[in-house]
Formats: C-alpha cells, sequence, structure tokens
C-alpha cells in the first residue's frame, strides 16, 4: 500500500522481483548440482538486473548511442521509453540481490515464509531510500516476537525528530539556496558557485542522513533495528575514510558482494587498484543514469587510488596535520560534488566554466534571504550534534537524561514547525 | 521507571512543548504586528496603516516592477509581491475587504495566464503560505491553504507555524535591526544593467519549454467571480489586466481567448495588453527578461496604461 501510493501499477514490479527472489533461490537450494545452483543464480540476477536496466538505465542507453553515433558521423535515431524511475529500485533491487548472493554462498538459509519475505523487500520504513539490508539482519528480526516498550518508542521518536529536522530545516532551506545560483548559473560567479557547492553538499548530507535517521527512527519504534548508514563522513580525512562513513550499507555492499569477489586485497596491485576503480565506478552509476554519475564515480575511484598508492588513506597522529587532512579531503568532497548536481553533462560543463569566473557577479539571494539564516542555523546545530556524535558512539544522540532529552525535543519540534520549510520537497535519493 | 513516573514525564513534555509554542506563537505575533519592513507581510502592513487610494494594482512580479503610480496619478497604489498569483491575491483582496481597506475606486488585479490550468494548482497553492498568519480569521485564507491537503488543519494547531518562513527574521530584527523600507507607492525599479540582455536571452530559452498545460482549473474563475462580488458589493470598479511578455509562449495563446470568455461570461473588464501594443516595446533594452520590464520600459508600459485607463 505504502509504494502504491506513489504509481499503483509499479507495485507489479516489486511484486516480480520479490517472486523471482523467492522461488530462484528455493529452487537452487533444493539442487546440489553446483552447475544448476550457478544457472539458477545467473538467471536470479539477470532478471533483477534486466527491470533495473529497463526502468533506470534504458534512456541513458539510448542517448550513450546517440552519442556515440553523433562521434562517428553516423545517425541513431534514439527511441525513449516513456516509464517514469520506479522509486527506491536501485536500493530494493540491491537488497534482494544481497539475499540471493548469501543464498547462493549458503551463509543462510531461503526464507520459507513468502509473507516474511516480501515484507524483507518491502519493508516500507527503507524501501525507497535503505539503508539497504541484509536479510541476516533484517529478515531474521521478523521472525522474532516483539514486546512494546515504551523506550522503544522513545528513542524512535528522538531519532525520528532529529532525521525530521536535518530534512526540512537544514536540507530544504539549503536547497532553496543552492538551486537558485545553480538554476542561474550564468550570471554567478565562480565564489557563488562555489558557496552554493557548499550548501549543496551540507544539503545532500542532511537530506539523506535525514531520511535514513527517520527510517531508523520509525523502525526502532516498531522494535526493529535498521542498520546505520552514516557515521558523520564531513569529519573524515581520507577520501578512502569517507566512504566508510557514507551511504555505509552500499559502501559495505559493493565491498562484500563486488570487491572481494573481484579479488578483494589480497591480490596483485594493479588487480587491487583495477577492482576499486570498477566498484566506484558502479558506485557511481547505481546512483543515476548519466554520465555525470560515471564522472564522480571515476573521480572518486583515482582518488581512493591515489591515496592508496602514496599511503595518504592512513590517518595521521599528528593533530595538525589531521585537521589540514580533514580540510583539503572536505574540499574535495565539496569540489566533487559538481557532477552530483549537474543536471546533465552540458550543465556540468557550464558550471565547471562558471567556476572559473571571476568578474561578473550577481549573487542575487531575493526571495532566499528567508532561508539563508535558518540554513545557517541549523547546519549550526547539526555541526554541533556530528561533533557530539564523532566524539562518542552514534547511539549517544539519545541523551542519557530525561530532562534533557525532553528539553531537546521540545526545541527540535519547535525548530522545524518554526524554520522548517512547509513546502515538503522531496528526498534527493528518492530519484535512486 | 514506574508506569506513574513515566506518564508524569510525558504529561510534562507535552505541558513544556504547549507552553512553549503558545509562548513563542504570542512572542511572535506581536512582532508580526509591529513589521513595517519589507519583510513578513510588512507590505501589507504599511498599507493597512494608509488611507485606501482610488485605485490599487494587485498582483505579481510584473506589477511590482512594471508598473509606475505616479504616472498612472496622484492617488494610485500598487500592492504587489513577488512569485504571487491568483490565489494569493484573491486572498489578499478578501484580506483588505475584512479590514475594509479596499480602494475608492478602482481596482485592477494583474493575473497571469497559465494559472488558467490545473497543472499550476500547486504552484498556486504554495504561494498562499505567506499569508498563514490569516488562515483562522479569513475564511477564504484558510479554505485555499485546506485545498493542499488533509494535513494542514493539524499543522495550524501550532501557534508558531503561522509564523513559518517568517519566523527567523522577525525574531532577528529586533537584534539586527536589519529593514528593507517599504516603498511609498508599492513600486520596486528594476534598473537597466548590462545583464539585461543576457538574462532576456536565457530567459527566452528557459521559459519556452513545453508548458504541458492541460485542463481548466475551475477555481480561476470561482475567485475572479469571488473578486467581481467583492467589488460591486463595495461599489468599486473591477478592471482585470494581462500585462506584455516579450515573447508569449505558444501555449498561451488559447489562454488569451479562454481569458476573454471568462471575463464576457462574468461582466468583467478584461484589459489585454500585448507587447506589440506599447510602441517601443520591441526593443531589447526596455526588457529584464521575457516577463519583465526593466525601469525604462516600465515607463513605457506605464504611460500605455494611463492612455488606455482613464483612471480618476
Amino acid at each position: 500500500m505504502f509504494y502504491m501510493s506513489w504509481e499503483p501499477a509499479y507495485i507489479l514490479l516489486i511484486l516480480i522481483s520479490t517472486a523471482t527472489d523467492y522461488f530462484l533461490c528455493r529452487f537452487l537450494t533444493s539442487k546440489s548440482e553446483a552447475r544448476k545452483r550457478k544457472a539458477g543464480l545467473i538467471l536470479n540476477i539477470s532478471l533483477n538486473l534486466v527491470l533495473l536496466f529497463v526502468f533506470k538505465y534504458y534512456n541513458f542507453f539510448q542517448d550513450t548511442l546517440d552519442g556515440l553515433a553523433q562521434l562517428f558521423g553516423g545517425n541513431y535515431a534514439p527511441r525513449y521509453s516513456s516509464f517514469l524511475l520506479p522509486v527506491g529500485i536501485s536500493f530494493y533491487t540491491f537488497q534482494t540481490l544481497s539475499y540471493s548472493f548469501d543464498v547462493y554462498r549458503k551463509k543462510i538459509l531461503p526464507e520459507k515464509h513468502f509473507g516474511k519475505f516480501a515484507l524483507f523487500v518491502a519493508y516500507f520504513p527503507q524501501l525507497v531510500a535503505g539503508p539497504i539490508e541484509r536479510a541476516s539482519d533484517l529478515l531474521t528480526q521478523f521472525k522474532e516476537r516483539v514486546t512494546f516498550k515504551i523506550t522503544m518508542l522513545q528513542e524512535g521518536a528522538v531519532l525520528f525528530l532529529w532525521g525530521l529536522f536535518k530534512k526540512a530545516v537544514v536540507a530544504d532551506n539549503l536547497k532553496i539556496l543552492a538551486d537558485h545560483v545553480f538554476d542561474n548559473a550564468d550570471f554567478q560567479n565562480g565564489g557563488s558557485i562555489i558557496f552554493a557547492l557548499f550548501a549543496f553538499t551540507i544539503q545532500i548530507y542532511a537530506d539523506f542522513s535525514g531520511y535514513s535517521d527517520m527510517a531508523i527512527g520509525v523502525s526502532k519504534m516498531m522494535g526493529i533495528d535498521l542498520s546505520i548508514n552514516f557515521k558523520t563522513p564531513y569529519f573524515s580525512r581520507s577520501i578512502s575514510e569517507f566512504w566508510r562513513r557514507w551511504h555505509i550499507t552500499l559502501s559495505f555492499w559493493l565491498r562484500d558482494y563486488v570487491f572481494i569477489p573481484l579479488g578483494g586485497s589480497r591480490a596483485q596491485k594493479w588487480k587491487i587498484y583495477r577492482n576499486l576503480f570498477l566498484v566506484f565506478l558502479l558506485a557511481g552509476i547505481w546512483h543515476g543514469a548519466d554520465w555525470t554519475f560515471v564522472i564522480w564515480g571515476a573521480v572518486h575511484g583515482l582518488l581512493v587510488i591515489i591515496e592508496r598508492v602514496f599511503g595518504w588513506h592512513k590517518s595521521p597522529t599528528n593533530p595538525i596535520w589531521n585537521f589540514l587532512k580533514w580540510g583539503f579531503t572536505f574540499a574535495i568532497i565539496i569540489l566533487t560534488m559538481l557532477p552530483v548536481r549537474a543536471e546533465d553533462f552540458e550543465h556540468l560543463l557550464n558550471l565547471g566554466g562558471q567556476i572559473l569566473q571571476t568578474n561578473t557577479h550577481e549573487l542575487y539571494l531575493g526571495f532566499a534571504e528567508n532561508v539563508f539564516t535558518p540554513g545557517i542555523f541549523g547546519l549550526i546545530i547539526l555541526f554541533l550534534v556530528d561533533w557530539f556524535v564523532a566524539k562518542k558512539s552514534i547511539l549517544d544522540i539519545r541523551m542519557k537524561h530525561w530532562t534533557v532529552q525532553l528539553s531537546w525535543s521540545v526545541f527540535i519540534i519547535i525548530s522545524i514547525i518554526l524554520l522548517g520549510d512547509a513546502k515538503a520537497e522531496a528526498f534527493f535519493y528518492f530519484q535512486f | 521507571m514506574t508506569a506513574k513516573k513515566r506518564t508524569y514525564r510525558i504529561l510534562l513534555f507535552l505541558v513544556i512543548l504547549i507552553m512553549a509554542d503558545k509562548g513563542l506563537g504570542w512572542y511572535l505575533e506581536s512582532l508580526y504586528k509591529q513589521n513595517r519592513c519589507d519583510f513578513s507581510n510588512g507590505k501589507l502592513n504599511v498599507y493597512l496603516d494608509k488611507k485606501p487610494p482610488d485605485t490599487l494594482f494587485v498582483g505579481s512580479s510584473r506589477v511590482l516592477h512594471m508598473i509606475k503610480p505616479e504616472i498612472l496619478g496622484a492617488n494610485t497604489e500598487l500592492l504587489a509581491h513577488q512569485h504571487k498569483h491568483i490565489y494569493h491575491n484573491a486572498a489578499l483582496i478578501d484580506i483588505l475587504r475584512m479590514k475594509k481597506k479596499l480602494p475608492k475606486k478602482v481596482l485592477v488585479l494583474h493575473i497571469e495566464l497559465e494559472d488558467l490550468y490545473m497543472r499550476t494548482e500547486p504552484m498556486l497553492l504554495d504561494q498562499l503560505y505567506s499569508l498563514k498568519y490569516y488562515y483562522h480569521q479569513n475564511p477564504l485564507v484558510k479554505r485555499l491553504i485546506d485545498k493542499q491537503g488533509y494535513q494542514e488543519p493539524i499543522k495550524f494547531l501550532s501557534s508558531v507555524y503561522r509564523f513559518n518562513g517568517d519566523g527567523w527574521k522577525l525574531l532577528s530584527y529586533p537584534i539586527t535591526n536589519n529593514c528593507k523600507e517599504v516603498s511609498k507607492d508599492g513600486y520596486e525599479a528594476l534598473f537597466p544593467s548590462e545583464n539585461d540582455l543576457k538574462r532576456l536571452e536565457k530567459s527566452l530559452v528557459d521559459d519556452f519549454e513545453p508548458m504541458q498545460l492541460d485542463k481548466i482549473n475551475p477555481e480561476f474563475e470561482k475567485l475572479i467571480q469571488q473578486v467581481q462580488k467583492t467589488c460591486s458589493s463595495n461599489g468599486i470598479e473591477l478592471i482585470v489586466l494581462r500585462g506584455p511578455y516579450y515573447k508569449l509562449h505558444p501555449e498561451l495563446n488559447h489562454a488569451t481567448s479562454l481569458m476573454q470568455e471568462i471575463a464576457v461570461r462574468n461582466h468583467i473588464q478584461f484589459v489585454n495588453v500585448p507587447r506589440v501594443e506599447v510602441s517601443g516595446l520591441e526593443k531589447k533594452e526596455f526588457w529584464y527578461d521575457n516577463m519583465h520590464l526593466n525601469d525604462n520600459g516600465a515607463s513605457l508600459y506605464s504611460k500605455h496604461l494611463k492612455s488606455i485607463f482613464y483612471l480618476p
């Protein structure tokens, strides 16, 4: 019902994906011959990836063929599909793929109960934007009886409110600011583009981690624990560390199901670098069907390889060096957000050109004035909380004393009501 | 922890939350009423302080930056806001009625043709958020905001929510004293700049993407009728105006005749001013972008309006 509220017909997609995984995984465990088991797995993966390709990557594929034809002087008339991108398709496809791999590797037994398996695929808090869960973590919890405790509600609500604050106060206000600059890029100079990139970098973090917090919070209220997806990523001191703290469930998915099967860290050095690059290319293309995302993935892949080659991925002990590394890493993260924000390759080139502009300056914030200070206020609160969380465990976000919890909750609720964007912008990661 | 203690804490939380909401709501309301700066409806407050003019223009940025009251006549004013179209402006006129501040003789309501279609309704509803303060006072504001969805009345259970979006400026103004004054007659010039031509060329591309205009929004005519009723019962002449574009989106050609039909059906004066009617406006130098004239263009347009309106 939750998924159908967006586009009723697309429930069929999730049903097909669920049924395919359920029956094919049961089939492959019933066979002892390796050949048949492998055939079952390949068939399952192919069906899932075909759906993903048709609904997410088909038009991108057509555009690429068209571009190639033009490059070589040929003529190709692209035939576009009119399908809407199903919300969360990348998330639930990767979740079901991990289940298939785990069953194939005999790490878990296939689920017998179709209803419980369907719940694993379409569990509403994390269906549309993660965290990407493993069956060994989530599915097993559905089999246990949950005894309701008021503390579950309390802890879940605090986390949910914090996520909502990040989304409504920080992300949505900064979005208006950043969009205003990016939509009028022709009139901006390098300074304002970089300012907008900074705003966008915070926006995307507050938006995505806000959603994850809300998903974890809602789930906690029902007695189900979801995986932590962010660990204050902007405090990272290298790009490698950033990917261990940003969208953790995707990073670990790619590590376990792509990087390690390709040879992991035990292969020859050039193979490790090749594998790392492939993993980051995949991470880029997972995010969006456009060359801008491929570029983003490739740039991050190259940066991680460079860090490995020079040993820069290790955390220094000297605090000054540590601080400089943090500053350098954060600056790179901001700059590499350019392809993520660009609408297409042409827009990326345009924005890149404007960064070098120094003369025309018309940073007209006009109607964005109303969102500037609330956005910065939210950013300061977010920074302080992240700082606190970085110093302790993330679970310490539920503060110990009840009076602190009470005052914090009142403060957050009033801030959301007063400063949150009432227009309720869609989550950025819904497009993935 | 005992159940009694837990219940006590939950009750305490609710009491503190309600007290914080009511207390802050009361304080923000007092700041809102005092505000005479160009934010949080300070412009409306300034207008409500004064005696109503003979002629009032209500509309969007295409009134705010394009019509110069000083050219039109001594007792002419604008009450125009950026990005505010028919829903907002009809509600604003109803607030003026409620406050007994309608113009004495003529009300000119500027409209945007795309507002005739259902496709623009979500945007029109969003624009009403700046009138949230009047939610509990004006039935039309309430009805239109409630169209957003079932959750709207719930949001207004909070006193603070009426100031959502404006709250920070209201709270910070007593400290920063940062106040952009409201212009006396409501006009705000877009002075010609070297970027005008570049901006016009860009908007001639950006504004011409397919609009995919769909079915007619019946609310548009209903609101025009309501404004007409308000005017006739207060002895005011209503003129519905549509200003020029440098180049009209081809999908809006049909909308002009639809608007003419609405005007005839409801016995309303509809004045359509295409660019070609105003001599000089064919030159790009008079335009800020495709939809707005710069200050020099506004002078030409205002002179033209004076020649056709015969305002008091």
